[in-house]
């Protein structure tokens, strides 16, 4: 389908969670530091395949990629008084639910940009807010939900444990190997040669 | 968009974080007295202030100052007692606080930008203490 190349007239093959298919320039689609990481040197044989988020939001999370491909770099969130009028339909015309999968694909897409103007929104409405008023608007996680989360945490904590301990063994055996004496080092090896041919002879 | 309700801790944490970014000291402390998520979640800014002050006194004060430089600003936290609380004399009564007064100082001067009043929700002053950041 596509090549890695850095013209901004590539298209790039998206695959949304219904199997959907469509087009976005690989202009707008370099936005995403998830796409830069994932698929720009090595490039994609085939549609490229967020599958965790619909056709509409991802549609839209690239309509504003590809509205902002020629804003100059991006240099921290703007004030929502200094938002263009294009920038402030794009957002006053989502509804709610729309608004939250587009902070979710856009989080997950890495782009930088967009996930500012939409959490800078939401603080936006929250400011001025005393705890009572908050807790009207924030709506707090079930127990349930917690739960899961919490489980979701202590799984991932458990997998980086692991990584972290073989990672303290390979680095403890290596520094092992290098504190021993060349004499010692010597010897060491030459026991565990010894110990493989009597074990081979034993066989 | 709607704005009647709005699950910002079902978000993701990058995305929390980065609403928590754009509130300002008052807001931070409001928003740790929603659940203790949200108080790991504030705590977990590292925001930095320049120095925290306690005055312990027959009311507790908790002041932080943005800009100890040119003293740009100030907020305190009053921590009002209980009506009736009678300490020994020459002690200070250790005290569960009923109401809790902010104040923000603008400048030096006595000029007060803002100021809220709530029934403390529950918060002993150790507990207070814990919710401004450590690393000052």
């Amino acid at each position: 389908m596509t090549s890695p190349a850095s013209s901004s007239e590539v298209k790039y093959l998206i695959e949304s969670s219904e199997g959907n298919t469509f087009d976005v320039s690989g202009a707008a689609l370099r936005q995403s530091n998830t796409f830069n990481a994932m698929f720009l040197n090595i490039g994609a044989d085939g549609p490229i395949p967020f599958t965790d988020y619909n056709e509409a939001t991802l549609k839209k999370v690239f309509e504003y990629c590809e509205h902002s491909v020629n804003e100059e770099n991006y240099s921290g969130p703007k004030h929502q008084d200094d938002l263009s009028k294009w920038d402030l339909n794009f957002f006053n015309e989502m509804d709610q639910k729309m608004f939250i999968d587009v902070i979710n694909a856009s989080n997950f897409l890495d782009i930088e940009r967009l996930t500012s103007y939409c959490c800078e929104r939401i603080a936006r409405m929250l400011r001025g807010k005393n705890t009572q008023e908050m807790i009207k608007v924030i709506t707090l996680p079930t127990a349930e939900e917690l739960e899961a989360k919490q489980k979701v945490e202590e799984k991932k904590a458990a997998a980086a444990k692991k990584v972290a301990e073989k990672a303290a063994e390979t680095a403890e055996k290596t520094e092992t190997l290098e504190e021993l004496p060349v004499q010692q080092l010597v010897q060491t090896t030459r026991n565990k040669l010894t110990r493989k041919y009597l074990s081979f002879s034993n066989e | 968009m709607s704005t009647a309700t709005f699950p910002l801790l079902r978000l993701p944490e990058n995305a929390q974080r980065k609403v928590l970014n754009g509130f300002d000291a008052i807001q931070l402390i409001n928003f740790s007295l929603l659940s203790k998520n949200a108080k790991q979640l504030a705590k977990s800014l590292n925001h930095a202030i320049d120095k925290i002050c306690l005055y312990v006194d027959d009311v507790i004060f908790i002041r932080i100052i943005y800009d100890v430089e040119y003293q740009e600003g100030s907020i305190v936290w009053s921590l009002l007692p209980p009506r009736q609380i009678r300490g020994r004399r020459g002690t200070v009564p250790i005290y569960m606080p009923r109401r809790v007064l902010v104040v923000k100082r603008l400048h030096h001067g006595w000029l007060f930008e803002e100021i809220e009043e709530y029934q403390n929700p529950g918060l002993s002053i150790s507990e207070w203490l814990e919710l401004f950041p450590s690393g000052v």
